[in-house]
C-alpha cells in the first residue's frame, strides 16, 4: 500500500498556514509597502501588474495614461532577485511556551515551530503574490517531504512551501553553520536568504558560515526566534533543564541564575550579532509571543 | 593563662553539628524537567557558576557547622582564667614587706648585685613609698623566718632602715613561716603582703598553701614581687659519703646540675689532715655526675669537706663529710702466755693474721706485741684496739682498760688456762660483755654460722662465712647471759648454743669477748681459713667503724643540731670553719644551729673532739631555677581572690548570631550581580 503523500492533519495544518500567512500579509499591507528588494537596477526587464506593496516609484505612469493599468517596470536584476527561506528545525523548536510535543508537531499559535511556521508561510505567501521566486530549505527537523526547494515562481511553489512547513516537525540536532554552508553553495548569486532560527548554537560555529553568504553576494536576513519566558529566566521553581538536541541536564533553581543569565545571554547574542554583523546581515528579534506582522514588516523592510 | 568549662557536659551536644552535615548531604536535586532552547547560554553560566557556588556551599555548611558548634560550645559556659594579685592598684590597710633571705637569693644578677640585694632594695624602696602613718613591718623567711621589727610601725621610712640592715642566710626557704609572722603580725586587720621573692626551687611555693589559705581567710593581699635573674646552670655537690671497706676506700661525691649543657668541674676533696686529692667531674645538663676519690691507707678521721669550682652561689659549691679513721690501725698486742718457742707463743698466730707479709706498711694493721707489763704503753691517742691473750692478772691494768675503751678504743679479750673467772671478772666487770662461769670442755663442737647482717660478719656474706662452720671448739669459757640493755650481745655461738664470741659497747668503745684461746690451744680456730680475714675484719670494725671516734652528726645550715653530753661533762665547745659557734646545753643535750654549711667540731676544751658534725645546706635552695608561681598557687588556694575570670559566652553567642544572618544571606538567591555588570559592559 503507498502512503499518500499527504494525510489529512498536514492538509488541515496547510490551510491553517495558508490562512495565518494571508493574515499576517494583509496585516502588513495595512501598514507598510516595502518590499523583500532592496536594490534597483538600470537594465530594463518586463512589466508586471501592480501588486499591494510595490513601490509606487516603480509605476510606469505613461502605460496607466495610455490603458488605464497599473504597471510595474522591472528591472533585470529584480527580475532574478530569489528569496530562499532557512528554517532551522532542529529539535530546540520544541522549546519555549507550549512547545513540548516531542512526538508531534507543535500548534501553529503561541509556539516556537508554529512562530517560525507562520512567519516563513507569510513571507512565502508574500513572495507568491508579487510573483517572485521563493524556495527553501529546511535544517534538521523530522517528517521533511522535501529539506531543499529551489526558488521559483507560482502557485505550485506555494503549496510546496506550504506542504513542507505544515508537515515538518522540529527534531535533531541541527549544524547551523553546515546548513548555512549547504545554502552558499545552493543559493544563485544576488539572492535573498531568510533565515528563521533561535540561533541556540555557539556563534563561534556558525558565525564564519554566515560571512561566506556574503562572499556570494547573498542578502542574508535573520529572523531570530525569543521565547519570552527562556529570554529571562522565568520560571519558579527548580527545574532540570535539558535540550531536545541532547546533552546532559541541568538541574538548577532559576532564582539563583536569573542575572548571570541575563547577563550571559546578552553577551552570547552580541557575540552573534557580532557575526552577522561582520556579514552584512540583517537581524530581526521575534518575540514568538507577538503577532508575525512586525517581524515580517521589518524583514521586507530590509530586516 | 587557663581556659576551662563550667559545664563541659554540654559539650556532648556537639553532636548537633551532624545536623547541617545532614542536611547538606540529604540535599535532593529538582526532578521536573523542561526542554529548554538556550541551553549553551545556561551551560556557559554554570560553568562559570560551578566552582564559585561549591565553594559557596561549602562555605555555608561550615558557617552552618561553626554556627551550631559555637552554640555548643557556648552551652558548656567556657571561661579565661589567670592569676592576678587582688588590688594591683595599690596597698590598702597595713603593709608587710616580706624579705627572701634564702641561700638561693645569693645568686648574681649584675657584677655588683645579687637577687637579694634588688630584693631588699626594692623592699625599702615600696616602704619608703607608703603614705606617713601607714602601719608597716617587715618579715624575712631565709632560714628561719623573722621579723625584721617587732610589730606593725606607723613609720614606714623606719622599717625600709631596718630591712636595709637585713642579711642573708645560707638558710632555705622558709615562705610558710614568713607568711605565718606577717600574718600574725597583721593580727587580722587584713592589709596588703609584699613578697619579695625569686620563687627558686620546687619546694617552698607549695609548702607555703596553708599559710595563703589562712591570709585569705583574714582578708589579707598577697601581692609577689618577683625579682628576675638571667637563665643560669648552677652546680652543686649533693653528696659525699665515704665509702665502706676494711681499711681504705674511697669519697663518692655526687655533683648535681641545674643548668642545660654538661660541664666538667675540677672537685678537691680535703681530708681532715689537710690532704687535698683533686680530681674532675662530668656532669650532664640537668643531672649528676658521680665521682670517686681514693683516700689514702693511712688518714686520720673527722670530717672531710669536697669542694667543686663553680662561680654561682658559691656557698653549696661544698660539701663536708664524715671520714673514719683509716688506714693502719695500731694495735696492741699482749701477750699473756709466750712459751719457749715463738710458735708455742699465745698470739703467734693472731700476730701472722694481723700482719701475714710482716708489716711494712703492705697492709692495714700494725701489731705491736708486747708482755702484760707493757700494757702501761696502751696509748688511747696511738692505739686502736688492743688484744690481751690470756693474761692471768688484769687487776693492774683495769682503769686503763676501761678508760682506753670509754675513750673509743676496741678491746679484745681471749681467754686461755692463765685465765680465771674469779680474777676477770673482778677486774673487768665493767666491761666484760658477761661475767665468765667456768671453763667447759668440748668434744670439738662445731660453730654455728654467724649473722650476715651483722656489721662484724657483713664482709663474709658474700663469701667464707661457711669457714666460721669449720671451727672446732675443745674448750670455751661458759658466760652468764648478757643482760638486756647492757649494750652486749653474741656474735658467734657453738652449734650447741654456747657462746663463742660477745661483744658489748661501753662508752665510745667496744669490747670483744673470745672465750676460748687465741691459738691452738683450746681450738683449730687459727688452722681455718677464716682465721685470718676475721682477725683483719674484727680490727677494722673495732678500729675504724665500731668505735674509737667521736660521734658524728649531719645538720643543716639553719636547722638545730643536738649532742648528747656525756656525764659530768659541763663544759663543751662547738668549733666551725669561722671560729666558735653559740651553743647551749639543756636537758643533757647540747644544742646549736649552724648558720654555714662546713665541719663543726664539738669538744671538751682540751680533749679529742666528743662530735663531730658535718653541716651542709638545703639542697633545694641550690635549684635556683624558677620554681611553681607564687601566685599560680595562690590562685589554686583562693580563687576568688586571686583568680581573674573573663566568660565569654555571650560574645560566642554574638558571633553566631552574626553567622546565622551571614548564612542567611549566603542561603537566599543568589543574583550573581557582580557578573551582570561585567557582561553589561
Amino acid at each position: 500500500m503507498n502512503t499518500p503523500p499527504w494525510d489529512a492533519a498536514v492538509l488541515a495544518r496547510i490551510a491553517s498556514l495558508e490562512l495565518r500567512a494571508r493574515r499576517a500579509v494583509e496585516g502588513v499591507l495595512h501598514g507598510h509597502h516595502g518590499s523583500v528588494r532592496t536594490t534597483s537596477a538600470l537594465e530594463f526587464a518586463d512589466y508586471k501588474e501592480y501588486a499591494p506593496g510595490d513601490p509606487i516609484k516603480d509605476l510606469d505612469w505613461r502605460v496607466m495614461g495610455r490603458s488605464d493599468r497599473l504597471v510595474i517596470r522591472r528591472h533585470r536584476a529584480e527580475a532574478e532577485l530569489a528569496t530562499t527561506l532557512v528554517l532551522d528545525a532542529s529539535g530546540d523548536g520544541a522549546t519555549g511556551r507550549g512547545g513540548a510535543h516531542p512526538r508531534g508537531r507543535p500548534p501553529l499559535d503561541g509556539t516556537r515551530w508554529g512562530s517560525a511556521v507562520v512567519f516563513c508561510a507569510a513571507l512565502a505567501w508574500w513572495l507568491e503574490r508579487h510573483q517572485e521566486p521563493v524556495g527553501l530549505l529546511v535544517l534538521g527537523g523530522g517528517d521533511v517531504r522535501w529539506s531543499w526547494l529551489p526558488p521559483a515562481t507560482g502557485r505550485a511553489q506555494l503549496v510546496r512551501v506550504l506542504g513542507v512547513l505544515a508537515g515538518a516537525r522540529p527534531a535533531g540536532r541541527t549544524d547551523l553553520g553546515a546548513g548555512l554552508r549547504s545554502l552558499g553553495a545552493r543559493l544563485p548569486r544576488r539572492s535573498v536568504a531568510v533565515l528563521v532560527s533561535d540561533l541556540a548554537q555557539e556563534p563561534a560555529e556558525w558565525g564564519p558560515a554566515a560571512a561566506t553568504l556574503r562572499a556570494r553576494r547573498a542578502d542574508l536576513r535573520v529572523v531570530h526566534l525569543i521565547d519570552r519566558a527562556e529570554w529571562g529566566l522565568d520560571f519558579d521553581r527548580p527545574l532540570r533543564f535539558f535540550s531536545p538536541e541532547g546533552g546532559a541536564p541541568l538541574p538548577e533553581d532559576p532564582a539563583e541564575l536569573r542575572a548571570a543569565f541575563v547577563a550571559e545571554r546578552d553577551a552570547f547574542f552580541a557575540e552573534a550579532r557580532g557575526h552577522l554583523s561582520a556579514a552584512e546581515a540583517g537581524y530581526v528579534p521575534f518575540f514568538t509571543d507577538t503577532p508575525v506582522e512586525q517581524p515580517l514588516a521589518r524583514v521586507l523592510a530590509g530586516g | 593563662m587557663d581556659f576551662g568549662l563550667l559545664v563541659p557536659a554540654a559539650l556532648g551536644l556537639g553532636v548537633l553539628v551532624a545536623g547541617p552535615l545532614l542536611a547538606h548531604l540529604s540535599r535532593r536535586p529538582p526532578r521536573e524537567d523542561l526542554p529548554f532552547g538556550l541551553m549553551p547560554v545556561l551551560r556557559r553560566v554554570v560553568r562559570r557558576v560551578r566552582r564559585r557556588r561549591r565553594l559557596d556551599d561549602l562555605l555555608l555548611l561550615l558557617l552552618r557547622a561553626l554556627l551550631v558548634l559555637l552554640a555548643v560550645f557556648a552551652a558548656s559556659r567556657p571561661e579565661l582564667r589567670w592569676p592576678t594579685p587582688p588590688d594591683p592598684e595599690g596597698p590598702q590597710g597595713p603593709v608587710v614587706v616580706l624579705l627572701d633571705t634564702s641561700f638561693s637569693m645569693d645568686l648574681r644578677t649584675g657584677p655588683s648585685s645579687t637577687r637579694f640585694s634588688e630584693a631588699r632594695a626594692a623592699a625599702a624602696a615600696l616602704l619608703r613609698a607608703l603614705p606617713e602613718g601607714t602601719p608597716s613591718g617587715a618579715v624575712t623567711f631565709g632560714g628561719t623566718a623573722a621579723r625584721v621589727v617587732p610589730a606593725l610601725q606607723a613609720d614606714p621610712g623606719a622599717v625600709a632602715v631596718q630591712v636595709e640592715a637585713a642579711l642573708r642566710s645560707d638558710g632555705p626557704t622558709d615562705l610558710a613561716g614568713g607568711l605565718r609572722e606577717a600574718r600574725r603580725m597583721l593580727d587580722g586587720k587584713g592589709g596588703t603582703l609584699y613578697l619579695f621573692t625569686d620563687e627558686a626551687g620546687p619546694v617552698a611555693v607549695p609548702a607555703a598553701e596553708e599559710e595563703i589559705r589562712l591570709l585569705g581567710a583574714q582578708g589579707a593581699a598577697l601581692i609577689p614581687k618577683v625579682i628576675p635573674a638571667p637563665v643560669i646552670g648552677n652546680l652543686a655537690i649533693v653528696e659525699a659519703r665515704y665509702g665502706e671497706g676494711v681499711e681504705g676506700g674511697s669519697v663518692r661525691v655526687v655533683v648535681r646540675s641545674y643548668g642545660e649543657t654538661p660541664v666538667e668541674v675540677p672537685l678537691a676533696v680535703t681530708l681532715p689532715d689537710g690532704t687535698v686529692i683533686r680530681a674532675f667531674v662530668e656532669v650532664p645538663p640537668d643531672g649528676t655526675g658521680e665521682e670517686r676519690v681514693t683516700v689514702p691507707r693511712v688518714t686520720d678521721g673527722g670530717v672531710g669537706v669536697a669542694q667543686i669550682d663553680d662561680p654561682l652561689l658559691p656557698a653549696d659549691n661544698l660539701l663536708a663529710f664524715h671520714l673514719p679513721r683509716v688506714g693502719a690501725s695500731r694495735v696492741l698486742v699482749v701477750d699473756g702466755d709466750p712459751g719457749p718457742t715463738p710458735t708455742a707463743s699465745e698470739v703467734y698466730f693472731l700476730e701472722r693474721a694481723l700482719a701475714p707479709w710482716g708489716g711494712g706498711g703492705r697492709v692495714g694493721v700494725l701489731p705491736e706485741v708486747v708482755a702484760p707489763s707493757s700494757l702501761e704503753a696502751l696509748d688511747p691517742e696511738r692505739h686502736r684496739v688492743v688484744f690481751l691473750a690470756n693474761l692471768p692478772d688484769l687487776a693492774p691494768h683495769a682503769a686503763r682498760l676501761t678508760d682506753f675503751v670509754q675513750r673509743g678504743g676496741g678491746l679484745v679479750l681471749s681467754l686461755g688456762e692463765n685465765t680465771t673467772a674469779e680474777a676477770t671478772n673482778a677486774a673487768l666487770g665493767a666491761l666484760l660483755p658477761a661475767p665468765l662461769r667456768e671453763v667447759r670442755s668440748l668434744d670439738g663442737a662445731p660453730t654455728a654460722l654467724p649473722d650476715a647482717a651483722h656489721p662484724l660478719f657483713a664482709p663474709f656474706s658474700r663469701g667464707g662465712r661457711a669457714g666460721f662452720a669449720r671451727v672446732r671448739w675443745a674448750r670455751l669459757f661458759t658466760t652468764d647471759p648478757p643482760a638486756p640493755g647492757d649494750g652486749a650481745e653474741v656474735l658467734l655461738r657453738t652449734e650447741g648454743g654456747i657462746p663463742v664470741l660477745l661483744s658489748r659497747a661501753v662508752g665510745r668503745g667496744r669490747v670483744v669477748l673470745l672465750t676460748s684461746t687465741m691459738d691452738l690451744g683450746w681450738s683449730d680456730f687459727p688452722l681455718q681459713a677464716v682465721y685470718m680475714p676475721f682477725v683483719q675484719r674484727l680490727v677494722g670494725w673495732l678500729g675504724a667503724d665500731a668505735g674509737g671516734n667521736a660521734l658524728r652528726l649531719d645538720g643543716v645550715v639553719g636547722a638545730p643540731v643536738g649532742v648528747p653530753v656525756p656525764d659530768g661533762v659541763d663544759e663543751l665547745v662547738v668549733r666551725g670553719d669561722d671560729g666558735p659557734v653559740p651553743a647551749a646545753i639543756r636537758g643533757g643535750e647540747l644544742r646549736f644551729t649552724p648558720s654555714r654549711a662546713g665541719a663543726y667540731r664539738v669538744e671538751v676544751p682540751g680533749a679529742p673532739p666528743l662530735a663531730w658534725a658535718a653541716v651542709r645546706l638545703d639542697a633545694a635552695e641550690s635549684d635556683v631555677r624558677a620554681g611553681p608561681p607564687l601566685l599560680e598557687t595562690a590562685a589554686r588556694v583562693d580563687p576568688e581572690r586571686y583568680l581573674r575570670r573573663v566568660r565569654f559566652a555571650p560574645w560566642l553567642l554574638g558571633a553566631a548570631a552574626l553567622l546565622f544572618l551571614v548564612s542567611l544571606a549566603l542561603a537566599g538567591p543568589r543574583t550573581d550581580a557582580g557578573k551582570d555588570g561585567q557582561h553589561a559592559a
